[in-house]
């Protein structure tokens, strides 16, 4: 297998590292052949000195806190009600802000995550994690020039820091800019020496470029450096679904997830080599895990009524395509999908054509011509006429 | 005529004669103009005979004709005649009246009278003074009182001042002393109080009173020097004053000078030296310098007073002390070189012997002033024959104490201004010595580049030593820099080695360590460019493999595989036989493979295979490696051939049954079937012969050795056309079912081997074979020659048939999918099963054709920690 040649070639390797030697009388460095030094990054600056927080608005900043210890399921949406209180009573409380944003990102509200954290930053420009927070949020908000610049700024405030890099460098291979990706990740690679963060979206690159063979070997690298992340073996899946070895893909995807059962991306993929094998029992029972770490995944529960469709459960598959539906109002592309997998449970499993052709007008209505079911659910719909 | 004839007389030395003719006129001629001139020379006979009263009488007689010319000179003859005779109040009375006339001359006379009244005042003064020095019981002041009751003030500080200077004269000091002091006293402001206080000293010094000379002495100074009030009072006399500090000066050097050379005379006489003596001398140099440290002669009295203190009472330090400040006088004048001479001697003998200066970290204080005297004197007499000995003893002082800057100061020093000296060699190698005991590569290097164009460092021998010292030098410096941390700079150091001495034995090492730097200062495309230099410029060296192989691996760890593999190639072209060159190759093959230079790949492949086949206990890795490789590339040809040649070459088991199997495969790409069978065979027959966990390894690749066989077979069965007459389709037919059942067989064998893959495989496939058969009998033509009763009787017996087959089918890949299921295998083949179900029971097993989301590429949006804390500075 592949890992036996690549873990050849870190073994050739360090023939080089930590050899010292003593040649005449000047002394002969050991040569570090790549070695996987790190250099300490520039320490952020001190946040700016700011009047005393209101007590008030304090005291309205713990019982956020608390609420979110407390969890439950309104823990978040009671948190931030909270924090929002605080920041009406004093609104330089940066820290509120930055927990808002915090909340907000992780519900998926990107822009009001992004301005919150916008707040934050200018009262305290170099608070890193904020930074970070409004990276992602235009990220997913598809901001990518704005991602992109403060992700650069991250770096510059952290050179050494791998993952800020490696998120940068995603963000290009996501918009086609391989070879900038490339660039920074070298430059990470400089800074920070490797890391199985930098090594796995070098990998990914690779991946996208076609180049299976180079993400194999950078991947095997990543291994060599940090067998316990999760995120390489994702990688090395993917690497395998494109050579259409999908048993290794499996392997690695489970292999990922048993490292991480909070690794949604790799779980999900997990799930969908087992709905392609129609292991709708293994997809559903893993799709319903995950259902139970992200409710807010609707990719998830789309692909969960597939499984649930698979084993015969048309009522849970359908309930489950409605949800997602309804609660994916503003996210049009899944809510498609669950709107044209309803028509399909109706004309092909329940066969009850007026339910399919209500399910596919609802469907056609809806969804965007671009949408990957359009033109057959126009079929259909002709099929089914008037 | 008369007076004529006397004064003849007189001047004939007829005195008697004369005194005849002067009598003759008074006698005669009392209205005579010369009638007082004759009595003034009749009191002139008398007063040279001394007969006073007589005299007295004459001069008395001139006196009654004021208007006589000789009035003046009668009344001053009176008043000595006077004093003569023991008169001294009238004596000094007439004196002061001759004084009187001196001064209403100096007013309204004619200038006759002037000047001759002008000799008379000074006569007499002098006389007046004569009159008061006579009684030893009158003073200074008693003389002032006296002239001032007569009114004759206005004289009283002139006589004193002659009063003074005559009792000096006279030997009597005591009054002199008392005189200059009263005067003094009188008027402390007046420009000349310093003079007198000057004379006092002097008449102390003549007394042979040192002790109260040195005690006036300090008056003298203290009290006129510049700026004191005497010298503000007579601001307006800057002159004066500035001439009065002069002669005090001198008064003061020459007394000092005058104590010493009284007691060198003492000293010759006795034939030793009497400290005492030359205490009192050197105290009063020390005097001077002290009052007159700027003077221009204080460099002389300096001198003096450290000769003193050197020579003859062995206060060294001192001494040296005293030398040296003579030294850093200005302007230089003739006591510099002699002084400083005498210092560097001073203070070298007052150095204690008991010192251990090695283990000092700050110099004594004499070699200190040593050094400083010797630096001086190297700065001030640059020509001197002498001097470089001098430096060298100064810069061995500091060598000594391990003050090697210092050193390097006066050695470098001799080698730079000196180069022709023969302590120039020598010198030179202090520095050297010196420098590398301070550690100090820089300064070693310079040092080195300044010695190579010294004389004493010419011959080849020693040019070749300076070479190596820079070069290591250099090599010092950056090993310093880099352990700092300050690796660019230290790499800079070393890459100058290379640069400079591109032939010295030292510069491969150094443009190595420079690599090796660069990569610490996060430069690793310049490390690797620097390492690959190496290689380039010293490909003999036993660096450049190093140097080579690393760059390969720098240029990895930085992704840029294309040059790593280029590095490592390097490596193997220049150290084919080396360890390392083995690893190279095998890197270079395994980055062409990546990077999908398959043939490149292949290519080290099989030169690591050929090379290290009896070395490398992985050449039978490489080897099998290869024919993966053409396999994967599509290169069937190559891929069995390499397989055989691994089976041929390599006999360990790891990967004999996959060799074997897989070269059947390839065979059977190839459309070679016999050969493929063959080999299939033999796989299955090596496999059977396996036990335990060879056998449980290999079950995989025997299990798709058993599969091709079934393919082999299945395309004998495909071979078989149903295309055929009716006649002949029975045969066909039969024929079909025969061979579908042989490879059905073969294919359900492969289950079982126990590998679930190939077992899914398997069960697809007679699946597949089976539908495919189904498909066969329902496309197969009804025969032409039957009526429409036989023809659809034919058509029925035929679907029946196929409906058999087809459920056959679907029962095979529901048992197949069903297996791959249970046993999770997610292969092509599950996929292929899951899809063939769909398509021949699609109630059973709908196909899916619902939306959703593909492949996640694992992007993991990081959690944002929340903020538990608000901290604000108070």
């Amino acid at each position: 297998m592949s890992s036996q040649f690549l873990s050849r070639l870190v073994s050739a390797k360090a023939l080089v590292i930590g050899t010292a030697l003593l040649v005449g009388p000047g002394t002969l460095l050991v040569a570090c052949g790549g070695s996987q030094s790190r250099s300490v990054g520039k320490a952020a600056k001190e946040a700016p000195k700011l009047p005393p927080v209101n007590p008030r608005a304090l005291r309205q900043f713990d019982s956020a806190l608390r609420a979110l210890k407390l969890g439950g399921p309104n823990a978040q949406a009671k948190a931030m009600k909270r924090f929002e209180s605080a920041l009406e009573l004093d609104d330089k409380l940066w820290e509120a802000w930055h927990n808002l944003g915090a909340i907000l990102l992780a519900e998926g509200e990107v822009d009001r995550a992004a301005d919150a954290f916008g707040k934050a930053l200018s009262i305290n420009p170099t608070h890193r994690p904020a930074m970070a927070g409004q990276a992602e949020a235009y990220r997913l908000s598809g901001n990518n020039k704005k991602a992109a610049k403060a992700y650069r700024k991250l770096i510059e405030l952290e050179p050494s820091s791998v993952d800020s890099y490696a998120r940068a460098a995603s963000l290009l291979r996501a918009s086609g800019d391989y070879e900038d990706g490339l660039d920074l990740l070298r430059e990470g690679l400089r800074v920070g020496g490797a890391s199985s963060p930098i090594m796995v979206e070098l990998g990914l690159i690779y991946l996208a470029q076609g180049r299976d063979e180079l993400a194999k070997l950078v991947l095997g690298k990543a291994v060599a450096i940090n067998d316990k992340d999760p995120a390489i073996y994702n990688a090395l899946a993917l690497v395998a679904m494109g050579a259409g070895d999908d048993q290794l893909a499996f392997f690695y995807f489970d292999k990922a997830a048993e490292l991480d059962p909070n690794y949604i991306d790799t779980r999900f993929n997990k799930a969908t080599v087992l709905l392609d094998a129609g292991d709708y029992q293994g997809a559903k029972l893993e799709l319903e895990a995950i259902t139970a770490i992200v409710p807010s995944d609707q990719n998830v529960r789309v692909a969960l009524g597939i499984a649930q469709r698979g084993l015969g459960e048309h009522d849970a598959a359908r309930k489950t395509w409605n949800a997602v539906a309804k609660d994916s109002a503003t996210r049009r592309g899944v809510r498609s999908d669950a709107l044209f997998n309803l028509a399909i449970l109706e004309m092909n499993f329940v066969m009850d054509d007026d339910k399919a052709m209500a399910a596919l007008d609802r469907y056609l209505q809806d969804s965007s011509r671009t949408h990957s079911k359009h033109k057959e659910a126009v079929e259909l719909r002709k099929e089914l006429g008037e | 005529m008369l007076y004529l004839v006397g004064f003849a007389s007189q001047e004939d030395g007829r005195r008697e004669e004369a005194l005849q003719f002067f009598a003759k006129v008074v006698q005669n001629y009392p209205t005579s103009p010369l009638y007082g001139e004759s009595w003034l020379m009749i009191g002139e006979h008398f007063f040279s005979g001394d007969k006073w009263s007589e005299a007295r009488e004459a001069y008395s007689q001139v006196l009654s004709r004021p208007d006589s010319e000789s009035y003046d000179l009668a009344l001053f003859k009176t008043a000595w005649c006077d004093w003569k005779l023991g008169d001294t109040d009238s004596a000094a009375k007439r004196f002061k009246l001759v004084l009187d006339l001196a001064a209403e001359a100096e007013k309204s006379g004619t200038e006759r009278e002037r000047k001759r009244r002008s000799q008379l005042r000074d006569e007499a003064l002098d006389y007046l003074v004569l009159v008061f020095t006579e009684d030893p019981n009158i003073k200074a002041g008693d003389v002032f009182e006296f002239l001032a009751s007569i009114g004759g003030e206005r004289y009283s500080k002139s006589v004193v001042v002659r009063l003074a200077e005559v009792f000096f004269t006279q030997g009597d000091y005591e009054r002199s002393v008392e005189a200059y002091r009263f005067l003094i006293e009188d008027n402390p402001s007046s420009i000349k109080a310093a003079a007198y206080q000057r004379q006092i000293v002097d008449a102390y010094l003549e007394s042979l009173d040192r002790k109260k000379a040195m005690a006036e002495i300090k008056i003298l100074v203290e009290d006129y020097k510049p700026g004191s009030a005497w010298a503000k009072e007579n601001s307006g006399h800057k002159e004066a004053v500035k001439r009065s500090y002069e002669s005090s000066e001198v008064l003061v050097r020459t007394m000092a000078k005058g104590f010493h050379a009284e007691a060198q005379a003492l000293e010759r006489s006795q034939g030793q030296v009497d400290p005492q003596m030359y205490e009192q001398a050197a105290d009063t140099y020390g005097f001077y310098l002290e009052s007159f440290s700027d003077h221009e002669r204080s460099a002389e009295v300096r001198f003096l007073h450290a000769e003193i203190l050197f020579f003859k009472l062995k206060q060294l330090e001192a001494a040296g002390d005293e030398y040296l400040t003579v030294g850093k006088t200005s302007p230089v004048g003739k006591w510099h070189k002699d002084a400083l001479l005498k210092a560097m001697a001073a203070f070298r003998k007052a150095r204690p012997d008991s010192v251990d200066t090695t283990k000092r970290r700050e110099l004594l204080p004499v070699d200190r002033k040593f050094a400083e005297a010797t630096d001086l004197y190297a700065t001030l007499f640059p020509a001197d024959p002498e001097l470089v000995g001098v430096i060298y003893e100064n810069g061995q002082l500091f060598y000594d104490y391990a003050d090697y800057d210092e050193a390097i100061k006066r050695f470098g020093l001799i080698v730079t201004k000196y180069p022709d000296h023969p302590n120039a060699g020598a010198a030179g190698d202090r520095i050297l010595d010196a420098l590398n005991k301070g550690e100090d590569y820089e300064n070693i290097e310079d040092w080195a580049r300044k010695l190579r164009k010294a004389k004493s460092f010419q011959s080849k021998e020693q040019q070749g030593r300076l070479d190596r010292l820079i070069v290591e030098s250099i090599g010092k410096s950056g090993e310093k820099y880099a352990e700092t941390g300050d690796f660019v700079k230290a790499a800079g150091f070393y890459l100058r080695v290379p640069k400079e001495f591109p032939n010295h034995e030292l510069a491969p090492q150094s443009t190595f360590n420079a690599a090796v730097l660069l990569e610490k200062a996060k430069r690793p495309e310049q490390a690797a460019d620097t390492y690959l230099s190496v290689v380039d410029r010293y490909p003999k060296h036993k660096l450049a493999l190093e140097a080579s192989f690393t760059a390969g691996a720098v240029y990895e760890s930085m992704a840029y595989f294309e040059r790593a593999a280029e590095s490592y190639e390097l490596s193997t072209e220049k150290f084919p036989k080396s360890k390392k060159g083995a690893d190279a190759l095998f890197n270079a093959g395994v980055l062409r493979q990546a990077l999908g230079q398959n043939k490149r790949a292949i290519a080290h492949y099989q030169e690591y295979a050929k090379r290290f086949r009896n070395t490398k206990k992985d050449a039978a890795e490489v080897a099998f490696r290869i024919a993966v490789v053409h396999e994967a590339a599509g290169q069937d040809g190559q891929a069995e051939k390499a397989y055989q040649e691994y089976l041929r070459k390599h006999n360990d088991d790891t990967h004999q049954i996959e060799a074997m199997a897989h070269a059947g495969r390839a065979a059977y790409k190839l459309g070679q079937y016999k050969r493929a069978n063959k080999q299939l065979e033999a796989t299955l027959n090596t496999f059977k012969k396996l036990k335990g966990d060879s056998a449980k390894r290999n079950r995989g690749f025997a299990a798709e050795a058993r599969y091709f066989q079934g393919e082999l077979l299945y395309r004998q069965y495909d071979k078989v056309s149903l295309d055929v007459r009716p006649n002949k389709l029975d045969k066909a037919l039969k024929q079909k079912m025969r061979l579908l059942e042989k490879a059905s067989l073969i294919y359900l064998d492969v289950v079982e081997y126990g590998d679930p893959s190939w077992s899914t495989a398997a069960l697809y496939r007679i699946g597949s074979v089976m539908e495919e058969f189904a498909t066969s009998l329902r496309d197969a033509p009804t025969p032409n020659n039957l009526n429409e009763d036989d023809a659809q009787m034919y058509r029925d017996a035929l679907d029946n048939e196929v409906i058999t087959i087809e459920e056959q089918a679907i029962s095979l890949y529901t048992t197949g999918y069903q297996k791959a299921i249970d046993l999770k295998v997610y292969n092509n083949y599950t996929k292929k099963l899951r899809s063939a179900l769909g398509r021949m029971a699609a109630s059973q097993f709908p196909p899916a054709k619902e939306a959703k989301e593909s492949m996640r590429l694992g992007d993991r949006t990081p959690s944002i920690e929340i903020m538990r804390e608000v901290v604000r500075d108070e």
